[in-house]
């Protein structure tokens, strides 16, 4: 058993249904499962990001206060 | 030493070692009935890169074809194997429930996206306000018109559960929890629909562990 597509309409190529398949992963990892903890940690390219929101949080207040 | 929670079990058999599990330092956290498996929480193991989501869901595929399963969503980690247990203890009854919802099943996604787009009805003298309205009432009544075609779906599953997607042009989309057996039957009258559905191109991808199903997220549930 593989998640892949299933079905597609014969008029949607190949990449499309690659793109659907790779949208529904994001979806069900990202938003889906189940979740008995309090928070989530997420990274990318080593990076938290949530230390990366807050980084371009802190760079958005520090443009405003040069205004 | 953190981990991260990739599924909990229904307790069993050990699991075997095979295929994409062979080789993975993935730990069995065991508590009454339920099992948590979790691996070590490295700097990479919550880069959500795409390789790495493929990773993580390949794991919980090769777990989910030894036993009925609930996928934990990407990024859970914890401090250590006890507070995954003391997780599960508080949880335990929601879980065994939510267990219990998705044996012998599977997750479908069907979406729907747009043949062409379609034909604008515009009033001489209309401002781009009133184009605007009226564009997005007719693909409400577009997405209304493929939902009603998809109805004979929902007698082939267990439960049905809207989904938005971050596609766009996706005009409707929904998570359908099948039985294994199921499955061709579905996809069968899912491809009997594409080929009567002239404004729409339909996608089915799966068979997905029950990520949609797994009764989450127990923490909003219980207002915490």
């Amino acid at each position: 058993m593989s998640a892949g597509t299933l079905y597609a309409s014969p008029q949607i190529r190949a990449p499309a249904a690659r793109r659907a398949t790779l949208l529904d992963l994001l979806d069900r990892l990202l938003a889906g499962g189940v979740v008995i903890h309090g928070h989530i940690t997420l990274a990318a390219a080593d990076i938290d990001l949530v230390q990366l929101d807050l980084g371009i949080l802190l760079a958005a207040v520090e443009t405003a206060a040069r205004r | 030493m953190s981990v991260m929670l990739y599924a909990i079990l229904e307790r069993g058999d050990p699991l075997t070692d095979r295929g994409v599990l062979d080789g993975r330092a993935l730990q069995a956290i065991e508590d009454d009935e339920l099992v948590a498996v979790v691996g070590e929480a490295g700097r990479s193991a919550t880069d959500a890169g795409g390789a790495r989501l493929w990773e993580y869901e390949r794991v919980i595929e090769a777990l989910m074809g030894e036993r009925t399963l609930l996928p934990a969503r990407f990024g859970s980690v914890f401090a250590d194997a006890t507070s995954v247990r003391a997780s599960i203890r508080e949880h335990r009854a929601q879980l065994k429930d939510a267990l219990r919802r998705v044996s012998g099943a599977v997750e479908l996604a069907v979406s729907a996206s747009a043949r062409s787009d379609p034909p604008v009805t515009r009033d001489a003298g209309a401002g781009p306000g009133t184009a605007y309205m009226t564009g997005q009432l007719e693909r409400w009544q577009r997405a209304r018109r493929i939902a009603e075609a998809l109805e004979p779906l929902n007698a082939l599953a267990r439960a049905v559960q809207p989904r938005r997607s971050s596609d766009a042009g996706t005009l409707f989309g929904a998570a359908y929890l099948v039985d294994r057996d199921a499955v061709p039957r579905f996809v069968e009258l899912l491809g009997r629909i594409d080929r009567g559905l002239e404004e729409a191109e339909l996608t089915c991808t799966g068979p997905w562990p029950p990520f949609s199903f797994a009764g989450q997220p127990l923490l909003q549930e219980e207002g915490s």
